[in-house]
């Protein structure tokens, strides 16, 4: 039954093209004398793997697979329930996402140029891409740490094996092309984001909403 | 090697037994110097300062001479209270909070339960669950006293006594037959049973003691998994000695408990499934002890301890009948002990203390053993007559992990009739647990693994021969090394006034520093994805607060008693990542903002404000006892609700509440007792917080003596 209910919820969710709504900047930034250019993009249940099928002792299982989006240019590049995985081995994707785990297209995983590190900082407040604190993903650790209070989320902190957000972490992004800067702040890794998902079918995890800034003209500032 | 070690403490309990001459008579309760001075002030309370306790120090000692924060409840007040369980009687007292998690364990000075040694009759009870140590296992219907210390007490006991400890003391047989019936019923089917039959004759002397307890359990919410299941827990003690000759005693102790329990449980899956769940619970203990006094005011004592604790868990589907899961837990401890006491000079009592441990645990995912010997030494000493000084320490050395010495100094000074200060400065550690040294864990689920400190380099080896390791994040060859126990430095400082009115004031102010608390870390990442953790020493916390009690028996018929704890402990870790700013909360509006560090709660489970009030008063002639009991905590930290990892807004908390217990007692003639009593008053419950309050209840009880 519950097989079918997520299978349902994983068909609809595949049939809608995710909503990818530029809004405009209608938060205002930090500090009076902030002149914005740049706009906050929000990005809305972007699946990342999520389950199909429930294994043996109910363990949730997705495709094994990644799902690479652009930040450049706000969309998917390939989705995780996709088969073929050909644009994976480009630079046409930032970031990829599976689970919890993000990785960044450069290093060990992508041919591009891309780097990240997580600022222990509020999204408004990072302002300027610390430079020296980019890494590429390596064989040892990604640039975005996996585990649970490593990078941006912490998991049953409460108890209930809830994956939430660590408030103040702020992921800081080279582009695939080496020459962007993004700054992203995860808002849920939950279906509709709810504040909290105590209803695990309405709101199926492994599906992350994020606002983010890109920075494409090669300035490491994001005012 | 280990039957050899257990033949030499059976032999030297063999040859002391054959030492064992005709010198003087003397028995043990005269050995303790009289260093104590008449207590005779114009309103305070002799009698409970004369009674006589023996934790604080390892001897025999009246409480006004004790320098350590302690506290005693006897056998009349646990009458009175009607309560039949450690940690009904626990629950009650100043300076002690229980929490419930994986069953009732004491807060002692804010620690959690792990860190409070739980001794019976002197000799450490086995089986924690999660760090706890259940105190409804123990009975308390054939207890003399039970007492409390607060603050480090390694320096004599070792491992675990970091927070302090409860020492529960059976009562002795005393000359002639004694017996003892008791009963009691209330709500929820909970009854508790008990007899005991004790006598002593010429040189032998013995006890038997048995209970049966029982409860339904009861459920809070509309889950079909009661909040508490249904148990039957069998307590038996007994107790054989045996005068060798006017100087040599031998006494035997043994503890059985069994405890069985089921419920039905619901796993989520493919399909909801009920399960028949049954657990049952054994716990023994044998004890010999050889006492032989050597000279007048010289006492050898050797002791062996054997004892056990054992526990397996089945899951039994209810449409299939297939098991699906079967879970044990087996836990050895086997110590032998020698402790030499003598007075020497008119102001010394000197006490040393030698040892061999052994421990052993065999469980689903942990296994091993671990061996460790001791020697300890405590001076008290009384240079002046307002001045005692009790110097001591001990040194653990460990198979598995660093050696330990735990020094302590105490102080008591009396500068005037009817005030007594007391000072000490001390040292207490906690030995790794079993699993931080011996876990092998890979979660099925997830995939995650975890190792213990012993077993990390074997299973890295293991995984990394099955190609399951990506990277390494540590060197392998700097993991696995001897483990630090956690260890702490602790102040106590504390005053007893007699004040006018027949009114007392006895006030301890407390700081524990702790350092190396153990935590995990991960150390390599594996091919799927997850990481592989381990065990390193590397937390830091504090707890300080006051812990006072105003207490007033104008009257030995009355006695009425007022207490107030202010508690504070914190993680030294998270308030330096406080105060740089580092830690961080989503306002309303959607804005990530540093969290203040006056926002941060603390420790879980800790508040910051406790109270008890306790009322007693017996009309002697009417043979007529009423006894009424309070207490209040302010609301504590729960949950983390906002992600950052701390309790830092009101929606974290667990709410305050208070609970109010009355127990009436009516003697019908001298040797019989009939009892009504009502516990949680105001029926309070909590579903969400505190499940371990069903709601008012009530019981019926009777005792009647031979």
């Amino acid at each position: 039954m519950r097989t079918i209910t997520q299978l349902t919820t994983l068909l609809l969710s595949a049939a809608l093209l995710i909503t990818l709504s530029a809004c405009d900047d209608d938060s205002t930034p930090i500090g009076p004398e902030e002149t914005v250019e740049l706009e906050v993009q929000t990005v809305e249940d972007l699946p990342a793997d999520p389950t199909v099928t429930v294994g043996e002792n109910g363990r949730p299982q997705g495709l094994n697979q990644y799902t690479f989006f652009s930040l450049r240019d706000n969309e998917i590049v390939l989705e995780s329930g996709t088969e073929a995985r050909a644009d994976s081995n480009s630079t046409a994707w930032d970031i990829a996402l599976q689970g919890t785990t993000i990785r960044i297209n450069g290093g060990t995983s992508g041919p591009g140029n891309g780097a990240a590190y997580v600022a222990e900082a509020a999204f408004g407040d990072v302002v300027e891409v610390d430079t020296e604190r980019l890494q590429p993903d390596t064989e040892e650790a990604l640039a975005i740490p996996t585990g649970s209070g490593n990078g941006w989320y912490s998991y049953n902190s409460n108890g209930q094996n809830y994956v939430r957000p660590v408030p103040g972490r702020t992921i800081v992004v080279r582009t695939a092309d080496g020459e962007g800067y993004a700054k992203i702040r995860v808002q849920s890794y939950y279906q509709g984001a709810p504040e909290l998902p105590a209803d695990r079918e309405a709101h199926p995890s492994r599906y992350y909403t994020f606002d983010y800034v890109v920075q494409t003209d090669g300035s490491t500032s994001f005012e | 090697m280990r039957d050899t070690r257990w033949t030499l403490v059976i032999s030297g309990l063999a040859m002391a037994a054959l030492c064992a001459s005709g010198a003087h008579a003397q028995s043990v309760s005269d050995v303790s110097p009289d260093t104590s001075r008449a207590d005779t002030t114009a309103w305070g309370t002799p009698v409970e300062l004369e009674r006589v306790v023996v934790t604080a120090t390892r001897s025999q000692k009246r409480l006004g001479q004790v320098p350590v924060p302690t506290s005693v409840i006897d056998a009349g007040e646990i009458e009175a209270r009607g309560v039949r369980r450690l940690s009904d009687l626990l629950a009650e007292q100043p300076g002690i909070q229980l929490n419930y998690d994986h069953g009732a364990g004491v807060q002692v000075q804010g620690f959690d339960a792990d860190y409070t040694l739980i001794l019976i009759d002197g000799e450490p009870v086995i089986g924690r669950t999660a760090g706890t140590l259940s105190l409804d296992r123990i009975t308390v219907a054939d207890v003399q006293q039970v007492e409390v210390v607060r603050g480090p007490s390694s320096s004599l006991y070792g491992s675990e006594a970091l927070a302090g400890v409860v020492n529960v003391i059976t009562q002795d047989p005393e000359d002639g037959l004694q017996g003892e019936v008791r009963a009691q019923y209330g709500t929820h089917n909970t009854s508790d049973a008990s007899v005991r039959v004790a006598g002593a004759e010429g040189a032998w002397r013995g006890k038997a003691f048995v209970s049966r307890y029982a409860s339904d359990g009861y459920t809070l919410t509309s889950s079909a998994t009661p909040t508490t299941p249904s148990f039957t827990n069998y307590v038996a003690r007994s107790t054989l000695g045996y005068a060798l000759s006017t100087d040599t005693d031998l006494e035997v102790r043994g503890r059985l408990a069994r405890e069985d329990q089921s419920r039905i449980t619901q796993m989520q899956g493919n399909d909801t499934q009920r399960f028949d769940s049954t657990g049952e619970q054994t716990d023994w203990s044998l004890a010999p002890t050889l006492t032989h006094t050597l000279r007048p005011g010289t006492t050898l004592e050797l002791s062996a301890v054997a004892s056990g604790y054992r526990t397996e868990i089945r899951l039994v589907g209810q449409n299939d009948g297939l098991r699906l899961n079967n879970s044990r837990f087996n836990q050895r401890y086997r110590k032998g002990e020698a402790q030499l006491q003598t007075a020497w000079g008119d102001t010394h009592l000197a006490t040393v203390g030698a040892g061999y441990i052994r421990e052993s645990v065999d469980a689903d995912r942990v296994t091993g053993h671990r061996t460790g010997g001791f020697v300890f030494v405590q001076d008290e000493w009384t240079p002046a007559d307002w001045l005692d000084l009790v110097p001591s320490a001990r040194l653990d050395a460990h198979s598995d992990y660093a050696t330990r010495i735990s020094p302590k100094l105490a102080a008591l000074v009396r500068p005037l009739n009817g005030l007594r200060v007391r000072a000490s400065v001390g040292s207490g550690y906690k030995a790794p647990a079993f699993r931080q040294l011996y876990l092998n864990f890979t979660n099925a689920q997830a995939g995650y693994s975890v190792f213990g400190a012993e077993e990390v380099r074997g299973g890295l080896d293991s995984l990394d021969a099955n190609n399951e390791i990506a990277a390494l994040l540590q060197d392998p060859s700097t993991l696995g090394g001897a483990m630090d126990a956690e260890r702490s430095v602790s102040y106590n400082v504390g005053v007893r006034v007699d004040l006018p009115a027949a009114l007392t004031l006895d006030a301890n102010l407390y700081h524990n520093e702790v350092r190396d608390l153990i935590d995990t870390q991960p150390v390599a990442r594996k091919t799927n994805g997850q990481q592989v953790f381990t065990y390193f020493n590397r937390g830091r916390v504090f707890t300080q607060g006051l812990e006072a009690e105003l207490s007033w028996q104008p009257h030995p018929a009355l006695d009425a008693a007022v207490s107030y704890t202010y508690l504070k402990a914190k993680d030294r870790a998270v308030l330096d990542q406080l105060e740089a700013g580092r830690i961080f909360r989503r306002t309303d509006a959607g804005r990530d903002v540093a969290v203040p560090v006056s926002d941060y709660a603390g420790l879980r489970g800790r508040s910051r404000h406790r109270a008890t009030v306790r009322f007693m008063a017996r009309a002697e002639s009417a043979g007529f006892t009423a006894s009424v009991r309070g207490r209040y905590r302010s609301r504590y930290g729960f949950s983390d609700v906002n992600g950052n990892g701390i309790v830092d807004t009101d929606a974290e908390y667990a709410p305050s509440h208070a609970i109010l217990d009355l127990t009436l007692t009516q003697t019908l003639a001298d040797t019989v007792d009939l009892q009504v009593g009502a516990n949680n008053l105001t029926d309070y419950t909590d579903a969400q917080y505190t499940p371990e309050f069903s709601g008012r209840t009530w019981f019926v009880g009777l005792r009647a003596a031979l």
